[in-house]
């Protein structure tokens, strides 16, 4: 029954993570546009960096909202990319900081957003594996 | 920008997070039928109403004042910021369980930081 798996998958828990998520979707997704369009020369790897998290961003928000078998599967791949961006952007940015010299969200593992970042993909992942049978029940 | 409407704006995020932290604490789902879930859902009409009086200053004071400014971000925040708790509080509803109810305090979470994102930006950091 695809009704019940979407109902688990956005109550609960999951409300709060689709809010958590459109927040930083917009969030990101504005000063991605105000950071490539104003000054994309002074850091542009930061900046392409940020416009990729705000996508990552939109896709986990709209995937987790309509919370069907398949956006299901979507946000499970964004999650997984999102953890890796966050992980090696985090790291890249203590080890190589003069190729950021403007702060993306997924720098120093997102220490400037409450370090939020790090923790929504893997509570992302987390609950669309809690969610997972709700479906086939 | 105006410190009595800023003030204002974390005073009342700051009831209503604390009320919504209560709710969430006793497990209390948000239930219309409930008087003071009325209440709660009258403060943060006035929040709104708050808000809805900072976009218009802030507009004015924007068109007006000749301060240094990055005006495109300055009046996304202000257009931002009267969308937040209408959407967050038709989000919340959705769900009138506990989830709902932590909707609401990331509503009104994001509404603290970015009034204070918006000062920032007006006193001119980017």
């Amino acid at each position: 029954m695809p009704d019940t798996l979407q109902q688990a998958t956005r109550t609960g828990f999951g409300r709060f993570l689709i809010a958590v998520y459109a927040v930083f979707a917009v969030a990101a997704t504005s000063r991605s546009i105000v950071q490539l369009t104003t000054r994309f020369e002074v850091a542009p790897l930061a900046y392409i960096l940020s416009a990729v998290a705000a996508v990552v961003y939109i896709i986990a928000t709209i995937g987790l909202a309509r919370a069907t078998e398949a956006s299901r599967r979507v946000v499970t791949v964004s999650c997984i990319i999102e953890l890796v961006g966050v992980l090696a952007i985090g790291a890249l940015s203590y080890i190589a900081p003069q190729d950021f010299p403007d702060a993306t969200v997924w720098s120093h593992f997102g220490q400037g957003y409450l370090f939020i970042p790090v923790i929504l993909p893997i509570a992302g992942l987390w609950w669309l594996r809690r969610t997972r049978e709700a479906g086939e029940g | 920008m105006i410190g009595a409407v800023t003030g204002l704006l974390y005073a009342l995020s700051l009831v209503v997070g604390l009320w919504v932290l209560l709710k969430l604490a006793r497990n209390s789902p948000v239930l219309l039928k409930n008087r003071s879930d009325r209440a709660l859902f009258w403060t943060i009409s006035a929040t709104e109403a708050v808000v809805l009086a900072q976009a218009i200053i802030g507009f004015v004071m924007m068109f007006t004042s000749d301060r240094d400014i990055h005006r495109i971000t300055f009046g996304s925040y202000l257009i931002g910021l009267l969308l937040l708790l209408p959407i967050g509080t038709w989000w919340s509803l959705g769900d009138r369980s506990r989830g709902g109810t932590a909707v609401l305090l990331v509503a009104i979470a994001t509404l603290a930081a970015m009034v204070l994102r918006l000062s920032q930006i007006w006193a001119g950091y980017a």
